[in-house]
């Protein structure tokens, strides 16, 4: 589905991120919004998702107006930091993203599927203390599958990876993404993670300096 | 919505309590010294609960036997002392839980009368000694176990040589005796209590008019007399004559201390018929105790507790008091066990102190006030 | 959670205020009447009252001791404590979990069990005696300092004191080790390349201090306070002295009673006035003193750092163990003195070694429930305690942990004093205050077999917060960020954003609970009791209590102590278990 913000406006105590931004995504595209660290960027990923206030401003979803400021469960986020539950296993940290309606064997079995899609497979039972920043990364991500989510926000998601995997990675994911065409905004200060992983870069002092990025002129 | 909740649990929480600056007022006896029964503090369910202290008179096959005999079972409720019981009779008034109180003694007795504490039984018991019934007959209390509040003295330190027997208590505020006696004050014990208001009759009778008990006891504590919060202390810690000698944190800087006149005899009953203490009993300044059972004045289980009152008293029970609970049975002819030297180390008072019931109900208050007066 | 959720999570359940609400009308409840009943008895107000403190009978005195051996009881804990806590924070020992258990033992021993091993060490056999210190007949050295000085009792009152360093030594670690174990290395090897970091002296002023400080300053407060209001070790170790809870304690029966020694209520009014006044004060320093504490250090992973120091020292060895087995000697002295009976004969004492004190205990009498009954009772009153005190420190913890992060830290402060007041609290007035309050409203419940379960989650409620509000507040964030954006059910979103990482604080907070309420009196809280519902600790005082005419009266009490001390230990092994796969699972 198309992911749309429109004229969105966050401030934080006495700092204004930004005012009247707009960003429109189309369907299963992946756009990457480029900026250097501290801009805003997270604030703005976290506005998409609802865990930030917007004080103005709307979210549309397939063009049906979200409630404001509320978790979707049609969007998600994955951290800069993969937040993975110390005292669950690999297994059950992917689990998480399933439905509440799942039967414990189609579970598994969906899980297992993930954990073969993001190069996992044998890592069921693995705790999360010994994983390294790009399996974290990774179990993360598949947990983010499972929930076959509309719209994906990843905010840096590979900055706890090295540099060599850095870019194995953001192929892999942009595989998965476009394989099950989930709409998907990455935000990262890297310029060739963005090339790899990207259909369309918007540079981040280009989005809060205009209001349209893409023509919408907020009208139905 | 905050401030909402706190303010509504702020009135939660006073309004309960608005009300309980009331002035509360005791029951006490009416001019004639009668009492109204009050009303039973619980519902009845054919426990019969005994408030006493810890006191070791009751064995299981004792208890079982009395529950066997008449189907009540039995709970104790538990408090330090004498005193203890006294007081959680008054704070309970209003709602009494337990049944049957045990261990009143006779300094006690008359208060408890007087706050209308007590209702009359109904026992039918016979083969009290009078001694036993002297301090009082009346209906609202039976005595179950006596005796004589005195002092006791290291026989092996008081031998004539490092200190000489005293002939009168005078003596013990001389310079040979500076800091070798130990009391256990009679605010907060039952044989201090005791031995005070024996001291008040020993002084009241002695040949000088110009001194009471508070001019001694101001000499006493001048004399570097030890002043202990019980009995224990007194007699484990400070006491050298005891079996203190053998038990952890023993000073056994006194060589005299307020027990018992048969103390004595229980020493030896448990040393192998020996002991190295005995007692001073100088006409007057022995007092005996007697300690009593009676129906609770708003108790539940009133035949159950007449019933334990018939069975504490009975023949197989009361006679097996020295042993069981370190104290005389009430029973005639009651004698000091033969064995092991019980008998014949106790001693007998020559003269107990004789001062009433009434008159120490009376003046308690006031003496326990001159007597922190003149041990401060 | 979402920005409207978290608005809304950052309003409080209702359930918390509840929380918050019962456990400070559990404190307020009793105090209130009890002071109520005083001045209805008296008719003096407890303000008035206050200012008669110095006309009553013994309390200047026993307030003057309290400060005294209050203050020097915690120099000397923070004197011997903190190195003991460095050592033990530092370097990887083994059985470590075991030493740490055994260091926290003496912190939950009943008094009476403490006093009669204290004594055991100072009589003419004991260790402490044999070392040339007589603090308990006072003669050689001590008796000179008292002749020189004109000091009453000064053997006894440092026995008093090295009683409480005893029992408070494990508070010090407790607070500091965690702190030294958990210290990022970076911090002092950086300070060691600077200037200012080339000594040891420089190290302890730049890095050490201020970093232990708050940790000590708290550790030092409740030392301080648990000193102030000893009672059973007075009674026991300086017999001669008073502080003001043992001075309460020895006349508060017959307070509150109309028209009957009014005196005794005015006494009371006036010295529990002012030592509530004075603990209220402690204990908002404490809380001050805490909160600057839980402030995140830069933490490390503990196993690494210590694998990084190695095995302590020889001298660090010495010093540790050689202080654990002083900590255990009060201990294995009750141990032994439940085998061994002495009787007195004309040639002095004689010493037998007999299991009749077992035998005993195991039996009892109806006057003491047989063991077995006596630790169900224990460990039902305990279980119960856990169960009640757990969810309520919780709730209340929480509360106080939002009310912070709303920035509302004043209220949080406030109520967090509140929430302590049960500490504050003389054992006398909670019993008055029952008595008053029960008969006043609920005369049935004197004899329902559960009541000593009360005064038992009030004293443990301030520790379970104590435990639960910094691990709330360690709690990242982003847990419960990113379990709002996956499909949980409410109480699976509850678990996996808090609840799990509560498991091991709660672990441990059961563990003490459990251990507060193996230890406690109960009975102190209430004037009377049912003889049925004896715990092994009423036992322990009741058996102990008594004339020991007969000798083995005294075997008996040390056996029962004995099985006391032993559950106690088991309940704190467990603690350490916890802990140590908290520290497997290290977030």
């Amino acid at each position: 589905m198309t992911f749309e913000l429109h004229n969105g406006t966050v401030r934080l105590g006495n700092w204004t991120v930004f005012d009247g931004l707009s960003i429109t995504v189309a369907e299963g595209e992946i756009v990457s919004i480029l900026g250097p660290s501290g801009c805003g960027k997270t604030t703005l990923l976290r506005a998409c998702c609802g865990l930030e206030l917007l004080e103005q401003g709307e979210r549309r979803l397939g063009g049906s107006l979200l409630p404001n400021n509320t978790i979707v469960p049609e969007i998600t986020m994955l951290f800069q930091q993969p937040v993975l539950y110390p005292h669950l296993n690999v297994s059950q940290n992917i689990g998480l993203g399933a439905g509440k309606t799942v039967s414990k064997k189609d579970l598994q079995s969906r899980v297992d599927t993930v954990l073969k899609a993001v190069g996992l497979e044998g890592f069921n039972l693995r705790g999360t203390a010994g994983l390294s920043g790009g399996e974290a990364q990774r179990v993360a991500f598949g947990r983010a599958l499972l929930q076959e989510p509309e719209v994906i926000l990843l905010d840096e998601p590979f900055a706890s990876v090295d540099v060599e995997r850095r870019m194995a990675l953001a192929k892999m994911t942009r595989v998965h993404l476009k394989d099950r065409n989930i709409t998907t905004v990455h935000v990262t200060h890297d310029q060739e993670e963005a090339k790899v992983l990207s259909d369309r870069i918007i540079e981040w002092k280009d989005l809060v300096g205009s209001t349209n990025e893409d023509g919408y002129d907020g009208k139905e | 919505m905050n401030k909402t909740i706190l303010l509504m649990t702020m009135l939660m929480l006073t309004t309960p309590l608005t009300g309980c600056l009331e002035r509360i007022e005791p029951i006490i006896a009416g001019e004639a010294g009668e009492c109204a029964v009050l009303e039973p503090g619980r519902t009845p369910d054919g426990t019969l609960r005994i408030l006493t202290y810890d006191i070791a008179a009751f064995s299981d096959e004792m208890l079982a036997e009395f529950t066997n005999q008449t189907g009540f079972e039995i709970e104790m409720i538990l408090t330090d002392d004498s005193g203890g019981i006294l007081e959680q009779l008054m704070q309970t008034q209003q709602a009494q839980q337990a049944d049957l109180t045990i261990g009143l003694d006779n300094t006690y007795l008359q208060t408890a009368i007087n706050f209308c504490l007590l209702q009359a039984h109904s026992t039918n018991v016979s083969g009290l000694s009078e001694t036993a019934l002297a301090p009082y007959s009346g209906p609202l209390a039976l005595p179950f176990d006596r005796g004589d509040v005195c002092l006791n003295y290291d026989e092996t330190r008081v031998d004539g040589t490092n200190l000489t027997v005293p002939t009168s208590l005078w003596n013990l505020t001389e310079p040979e005796w500076k800091g070798l006696t130990a009391f256990p004050s009679p605010v907060t014990s039952s044989p201090g209590r005791a031995f005070m208001a024996a001291t008040i009759d020993y002084f009241e009778m002695d040949e000088d008019n110009t001194t009471d008990a508070f001019d001694w006891w101001k000499a006493m504590a001048d004399n570097g007399a030890i002043f202990t919060s019980g009995w224990t202390e007194a007699y484990e810690i400070h006491y050298s004559g005891g079996y203190g000698e053998w038990v952890e944190g023993h000073l056994g800087d006194a060589a005299m201390t307020v027990s018992y006149c048969h103390s004595p005899g229980v020493e030896a009953f448990y040393g192998g018929n020996w002991t190295k203490s005995t007692s001073l009993t100088l006409p007057r300044s022995t007092f005996h105790q007697v300690e009593y059972a009676g129906v609770i004045n708003g108790g539940t289980e009133v035949e159950a507790a007449n019933a334990f009152i018939a069975y504490l008293l009975s023949e197989e029970v009361n006679r097996n008091m020295p042993e069981n609970n370190l104290m005389q049975s009430v029973l005639v002819n009651a004698t000091w066990p033969e064995t092991d030297g019980y008998a014949y180390h106790t001693d007998l008072p020559v003269l107990n102190a004789e001062i009433s019931n009434e008159r120490i109900a009376d003046e308690m208050e006031a003496w326990l006030s001159d007597w922190k007066n003149a041990t401060q | 959670m979402d920005a409207n959720a978290m608005m809304r999570a950052s309003r409080i359940p209702v359930t918390h205020w509840l929380a918050v609400t019962l456990v400070i009308a559990l404190g307020l409840f009793p105090m209130t009447l009890a002071l109520l009943r005083l001045w209805a008895v008296t008719g003096i107000s407890p303000v008035q009252a206050l200012f008669t403190v110095n006309q009553q009978p013994g309390a200047m005195e026993a307030l003057r001791f309290s400060l005294m051996e209050a203050f020097v009881s915690t120099m000397l804990t923070v004197g011997i404590g903190l190195p003991i806590a460095w050592g033990f924070g530092r370097y990887r020992w083994r059985n470590l979990r075991m030493k740490r258990a055994l260091l926290f033992l003496p912190f939950v021993t009943p008094p009476i069990v403490a006093a009669v091993g204290f004594l055991a060490l100072l009589s003419p056999d004991g260790l402490i005696h044999r070392l040339g210190l007589d603090l308990r007949g006072e003669t050689g050295m001590i008796g000179w300092v008292s002749s020189a000085t004109g000091w009453a009792h000064p053997g006894h009152f440092l026995a008093l004191v090295v009683a409480h360093v005893w029992f408070n030594l494990s508070l010090v670690v407790r607070f500091v080790e965690p702190v030294v174990a958990q210290l990022d290395p970076a911090w002092e090897e950086h300070l060691a390349l600077l200037p200012s970091g080339q000594t040891r002296w420089n190290r302890v002023q730049h890095l050490w201090l201020p970093v232990l400080g708050p940790a000590t300053l708290v550790a030092a407060t409740y030392t301080f306070f648990f000193s102030f209001t000893s009672f059973a070790l007075v009674k026991y170790l300086a017999p001669s002295s008073n502080t003001m809870e043992s001075l309460l304690g020895e006349i508060g029966g017959s307070a509150g009673i109309a028209g009957y020694r009014v005196e005794t209520s005015l006494a009371v009014l006036a010295i529990a006035t002012c030592q509530m006044l004075l603990m209220l004060v402690m204990l908002i320093m404490a809380g001050r003193f805490e909160r600057r504490h839980s402030q995140v250090l830069a933490l490390h992973h503990e196993a690494m750092n210590r694998e990084r120091h190695g095995p302590p020292s020889r001298t660090w060895s010495w010093f540790v163990n050689g202080a654990l087995i002083l900590l255990l000697a009060p201990l294995v002295s009750v141990i032994l003195a439940s085998f061994r009976v002495r009787t007195a004969s004309p040639t002095g004492p004689n010493t037998q070694w007999t299991l009749e004190g077992w035998r005993r205990a195991w039996s009892g009498d109806f006057s003491t429930v047989p063991l077995m009954d006596a630790l169900t009772n224990s460990l039902n009153y305990a279980g119960f305690t856990v169960i009640i005190a757990l969810p309520l420190g919780y709730a209340v913890a929480s509360c106080l942990v939002s009310l912070r992060q709303q920035g509302r830290k004043k209220m949080a402060g406030v109520l967090d004093s509140l929430c302590m007041l049960p500490l504050s609290m003389s054992a006398v007035m909670v019993g008055l205050g029952m008595v008053a309050g029960i008969l006043r409203w609920f005369p049935e419940l004197f004899t329902f077999p559960y009541l000593p379960v009360v005064p038992h989650v009030m004293l443990v409620l301030p520790f379970v917060i104590r435990l639960m509000v910094p691990a709330i507040e360690r709690i990242d964030p982003v847990f419960a960020e990113q379990a709002s954006l996956l499909p949980l059910r409410p109480l699976a979103f509850w678990w996996h954003s808090r609840g799990s990482f509560l498991v091991v604080p709660a672990t441990m907070a059961a563990s003490l609970c459990l251990a507060f309420s193996l230890g406690e009196f109960g009975a102190t809280f209430l004037v009377v009791r049912v003889g049925s519902w004896d715990s092994l600790s009423i036992m322990v005082d009741q058996v102990a209590s008594r004339p020991k005419f007969d000798p083995y009266v005294f075997p008996t009490a040390m056996a029962i102590a004995t099985i006391l001390m032993v559950v106690t230990l088991l309940v704190l092994a467990i603690n350490e278990r916890a802990r140590a796969w908290r520290n497997r699972h290290d977030v």
